[in-house]
């Protein structure tokens, strides 16, 4: 499924970490979505609703290192919440997704993350993606709200859009930059650096 | 329809349905008649008539393929039919004509519907099975059958013309009774006494011509030797015969009388005019040896002797006189008187003359007994005379009711006027007034008027029934001609078609070829390219290839309109373009040959004869382990819609007639009206999300106005009030998408409530799926159970199993799937219930077993997991683990660990 990227990385002397990451947030609001434009660099307008999870890997090359995402693309409907817990244990990080024409899922998504920070492992990375940016002239959760909300939690956050492709790779680039990278896999600085959530990543071997 | 279980004929949905026990009649080849009752069952749906031992069996014991068969009966034969197939001639029998025709209809009609779908839509099974039955080498083509059909001697062609064979057999049948009267007299003739004796002879005689010729024997019983076709339609001729025969005899009586008068009055004759010199007791020796049978010469012999003794009578007499004249003489020895003398001599004298008297007048009476009997002889020739005029009146009387039959059967329209005329004439035919008969003996004419009058009073009954019979068989003959030449026409069509297409393709392949020898033409003399080939037409080529596959966009979804997966090339490599052709070219190939292997045309025939039997009207066995394995097979695409019908109506069908038939639209309503005031909560908000995101793959499905959309958000809106408890569950759109592939609304609507509610254990869907997490810890153990390599290797690597296997549960496969596979799981689940997901789930790990063992990681475990599909080659390899290398598989310990773990999460507070 990797194909691609795996393909086009170099054959450097660069360490590989792996890293288990879930997508969680409200139904429809565009997880599966963004982690196949992610790992597939496709988008269906009609994704088939996540039944479970779904369980997918994708690999980034940073300068230093390549990074292997091991993705559970959780389902959004409320009865599959109490599976959750199963999906993000041990996970070392978390995209919560919310649809930016939608308040609720921003309501959802603080939900989750609350949740994350009681339940997970506490060293996770988080980040907050209001997907659908495309649909700007519909939108009801202000960037600046979502920012703010962010910041305060210590999130990155960016705003993506699975449709255009928009901030997609970038956001999974800057979760990879903030996992600790290093020897002791399971260590963690849990530093997070908020000066740089907006930063490109030209660099990147992946598209 | 006449069967004991099912007294109505069954017409779900205008499909005409037939079932029901009749004999099938089976002439040997020695000529020994068997006679079987089984269980037919004919439904249009299928081109094939069945034959099971029972009628609730799942196989059939036999079939007969009914395009291009002929059908046929005779009216005589009470419910007896024939169809002609394939150069054979099958009998059955009903009960009564009734079912006979009613049979017929359906036979007829079935015929024509298999005719019409095999033409119409190609996808229809009927159509699958006939093609399917002409690639297979023991069943020649419909076309060849029906030739076949045509060319051998089969009744249509004969039932043409059956007056004019009855009037041919007419001709050449009065050859017989002469003879036999004949002998008769000849037997008369010899036998002086014993007349009981030779009129049983004559009876018997007769009674053996009736056996061989009339369809019945005196007894009322059918005639086993009647049941070809010509002897049935000479009858009319034969009843006249043998009203002629009894008439015959009656005349006989009287004549036979007369003659033995007349032959005594001989024989008395000669005994007086016997020489004397015979007169020794020895001369009963003398009697001549004639040549003739022993029985004969005893009779004669016995007759003889009666008048010997007459003889001897008179001789004693004479012996007496002989005496009485001895005395006399040695009286006159002793008297020597010449007066005495003289006087004696005179006496003697006297008496001579007197002799002599009475001689002539004897030789007188001889003279007038040769005239009598002369004139007697004239009397009978007379007499057979006017038996010959009566026997030809008889004759044209019978040839006019044969054309008036003829007639009848021409202008069935006038059938009341014409019948009246027959009546007229048969009327006519009761009296015997071309009888001549002015012989003296009266009562000989009357025995022979009563015989008559009773004889035409059946027979005339009997014709008119028959000639009803055949008026009917003629009309049923003619819709058969009609239907044949109709299905001529259309193979005539569809041949001609064919070759046109085999042209077009021949045509194309030929172009194609050539310019594939161009360019291979082209690039073998690199040294002068230019000349061979314009520089353009490579390019040419190279842009029309490329143009092709659109050309065939309509093959971009399969029959139940899920796309297929295009592998695209990109790139614009040549070869990859090649290669990937060769691809497609080779799964065409291997799919043809699938469909026309030998096994995969037995196992839609063993579906198809299990449907044409249970066809959904009919209640569907509880527990039939035929039945289970066959649905294991799973279920044919074109039959799935009918089966799952019927699955999902056993399943419910108990809930359903306690909710009544109006129970889905009382749920639309409800639905309607909700969303009317404007109620709009949490499921029905995520069913209206997920609409337009289920089975994506599917065109039916892909676009929010497509047509299938609407008809999922009634399903799932009206489950949602149907089951408020469960309301909706992402998945469950799934499963009522994928119902809605193959059933209408309703049906959908019903197979959830099935699966909901009947196949999924309890809490499945519930709020908190706390029976499909239970379900997880059970399929755990029975992994450790079955599959205890994997088991220890997925604890050593501290994978989680039900991160994926909850979904196998929660959708029955149709996440990892693909749908050629999770369709057939579908079949057996309807079935079977619950139970057969772990079943495949675990014939799943199984398949998957080797790469997971091989792979050292959590990740890779994960990645392998998610890539299990890949190790499922198809459905059959799957079901032949999950069925075959998994058992013991006792329902009983899944159900106590599920109850174990069920109470187990709920103290946890899990539910």
């Amino acid at each position: 499924m990797a194909a691609r990227n795996t393909g086009a990385r170099p054959g450097g002397p660069n360490k590989t970490c792996q890293f288990k990451l879930v997508l969680l947030g409200e139904s429809a609001v565009g997880k599966s979505s963004l982690v196949l434009r992610f790992v597939k660099g496709q988008f269906h307008e009609y994704q088939e609703s996540t039944i479970g999870a779904a369980f997918l890997t994708q690999t980034v090359c940073l300068d230093d290192a390549t990074v292997k995402f091991e993705i559970w693309d959780t389902a959004g409907q409320e009865r599959y919440h109490s599976l959750a817990p199963m999906y993000y244990r041990g996970a070392q990080a978390a995209i919560v997704v919310y649809d930016i024409t939608n308040q609720e899922s921003f309501q959802k998504a603080k939900n989750w993350v609350k949740e994350l920070q009681r339940q997970a492992s506490p060293n996770i990375v988080m980040a907050l993606a209001g997907n659908k940016a495309d649909m700007a002239n519909k939108r009801v959760v202000e960037y600046e709200e979502a920012q703010a909300y962010a910041e305060e939690n210590a999130l990155l956050f960016m705003e993506t859009s699975a449709k255009t492709s928009m901030n997609v790779n970038d956001i999974f680039m800057a979760i990879a930059k903030k996992l600790p990278i290093g020897p002791p896999q399971g260590e963690t600085t849990g530093t997070v650096d908020m000066n740089q959530p907006q930063q490109q990543q030209k660099g990147s071997c992946c598209k | 329809m006449q069967s004991p279980r099912t007294p109505t004929p069954m017409s779900p949905r205008g499909r005409s349905t037939i079932c029901g026990y009749l004999h099938r009649i089976e002439i040997r080849s020695i000529g020994l008649i068997t006679r079987r009752r089984y269980w037919f069952a004919l439904s249009d749906s299928s081109p094939y008539l069945y034959w099971y031992k029972e009628s609730d069996d799942v196989k059939s014991a036999g079939r007969i393929c009914l395009s291009g068969a002929a059908f046929t009966y005779d009216p005589k034969e009470k419910g007896r039919f024939e169809i002609h197939a394939v150069n054979e001639v099958y009998i059955f029998e009903c009960s009564s004509d009734k079912q006979r025709n009613e049979w017929m209809r359906v036979l007829q009609e079935t015929r024509k519907k298999s005719w019409f779908t095999s033409h119409s839509s190609h996808s229809d099974a009927s159509f699958d099975i006939t093609a399917l039955t002409r690639a297979h080498p023991s069943c020649s083509t419909p076309t060849q059958e029906l030739l076949a059909t045509c060319t051998s001697p089969v009744p249509p062609p004969r039932t043409k013309k059956p007056v004019n064979e009855a009037v041919e057999q007419a001709r050449m049948s009065p050859e017989n009774p002469p003879i036999q009267v004949e002998a008769g007299d000849e037997v008369v003739q010899i036998i002086s006494e014993g007349m009981s004796v030779r009129s049983e002879e004559t009876d018997s005689a007769h009674e053996a011509g009736s056996l061989s010729e009339w369809y019945l024997d005196p007894d009322g019983n059918l005639n086993d030797r009647s049941l070809e076709m010509p002897k049935r339609v000479e009858s009319p001729e034969m009843v006249v015969k043998r009203l002629a025969e009894k008439t015959n005899d009656s005349i006989e009586a009287p004549l036979r009388a007369i003659r033995r008068n007349i032959t005594n009055a001989f024989r008395s004759n000669k005994s007086q005019s016997i020489d004397e010199s015979k007169k020794s007791p020895t001369a009963s020796v003398v009697v001549p040896a004639r040549q003739e049978s022993s029985e004969d010469r005893c009779i004669e012999l016995t007759d003889r002797v009666a008048s010997l003794e007459a003889v001897v009578d008179s001789l004693r007499n004479a012996l007496v006189a002989a005496q009485r004249q001895n005395e006399t003489l040695k009286h006159l020895e002793t008297i020597d008187d010449d007066d005495e003398l003289r006087g004696y001599l005179l006496e003697k004298e006297r008496h001579l003359t007197e002799l002599q008297i009475s001689c002539s007048q004897q030789a007188r009476k001889i003279r007038t007994m040769e005239d009598e009997t002369r004139k007697l002889e004239d009397t009978i020739t007379d007499l057979q005379q006017s038996v010959e005029a009566f026997r030809e009146s008889v004759r044209t009387k019978e040839e006019l009711i044969l054309r008036l039959c003829e007639e009848k059967a021409e202008e069935p329209t006038s059938s009341a006027t014409s019948s009246g005329n027959v009546e007229k004439l048969l009327g006519d035919v009761e009296v015997p007034e071309a009888i001549l008969i002015d012989v003296a003996s009266v009562d000989c004419e009357e025995t022979a008027r009563r015989v008559f009058d009773e004889e035409n009073v059946n027979d005339v009954t009997e014709l008119k029934d028959l000639v009803d019979g055949y008026r009917d068989q003629n009309h049923f003959l003619n819709s058969e001609i009609i239907e044949l030449h109709g299905i001529v026409q259309s193979l005539e069509e569809r041949e001609k078609r064919l070759i046109r297409q085999n042209f077009d393709l021949e045509a194309c392949y030929y172009q194609l070829k050539s310019r594939y020898l161009m360019v291979l033409n082209h690039f073998k003399s690199p040294e002068k390219p230019g000349k061979i080939m314009e520089p353009g037409v490579l390019r040419e080529l190279l842009e029309e290839s490329a143009r092709t596959p659109r050309e065939s966009q309509r093959s971009l979804t399969d029959q139940l309109g899920f796309y297929r997966k295009e592998k695209k090339a990109e790139d614009e490599d040549l070869l990859d373009t090649a290669a990937s052709y060769m691809e497609k070219a080779n799964e065409l190939m291997e799919a043809t040959r699938l469909e026309q292997s030998e096994e995969y045309m037995k196992w839609l025939q063993s579906w198809d004869a299990f449907l044409v039997n249970h066809s959904s009207s009919r209640q569907l066995l509880a527990s039939s382990p035929d039945l289970k394995l066959l649905i294991r097979t799973g279920v044919p695409p074109a039959y799935r819609g009918r089966v799952w019908k019927s699955l999902v109506s056993f399943s419910v069908k108990e809930k359903q007639s306690e909710l009544g038939n109006g129970y889905y639209a009382c749920m639309l309503r409800k639905a309607s009206s909700r969303k009317n005031d404007g109620v709009y909560d949490a499921a029905i908000k995520q069913i209206d999300l997920d609409l337009a995101r289920t089975l994506p793959t599917n065109k039916h499905f892909d676009e929010p106005d497509s047509a299938n959309i609407e008809r999922l958000r009634n399903v799932l809106y009206s489950f949602r009030y149907h089951n408020s408890h469960v309301g909706y569950c992402q998945g469950l759109n799934r499963l009522a998408a994928i119902a809605l592939l193959y059933l209408d609304e309703q049906d959908s609507f019903w197979f959830l409530v099935a699966c909901v509610e009947h196949l999924q254990p309890e809490g499945y869907y519930t709020s908190s799926l706390v029976g499909a997490v239970a379900d997880q810890k059970v399929l755990r153990d029975l992994v450790a159970e079955k599959l205890p390599k994997l088991a220890a290797h997925l604890r050593s690597l501290e994978v989680d199993l039900s991160l994926f296997a909850l979904c196998w549960f929660l959708t029955c496969f149709v996440d990892v799937l693909p749908h050629s596979i999770y369709l057939n799981i579908f079949d057996v689940f309807l079935y079977e219930g619950n139970k057969v997901l772990f079943r495949f789930a675990l014939a799943l790990l199984k398949l998957c077993e080797p790469h997971v063992l091989q792979c050292k990681t959590i990740g890779t475990v994960h990645a392998c997991l998610s890539r299990s599909s890949e190790y499922i080659p198809d459905f059959k390899s799957l079901s032949q683990v999950a069925f075959n290398e998994l058992n013991p598989f006792p329902q009983k310990s899944i159900e106590s660990k599920r109850s174990m773990y069920l109470a187990q999460l709920k103290d946890q507070g899990h539910g």
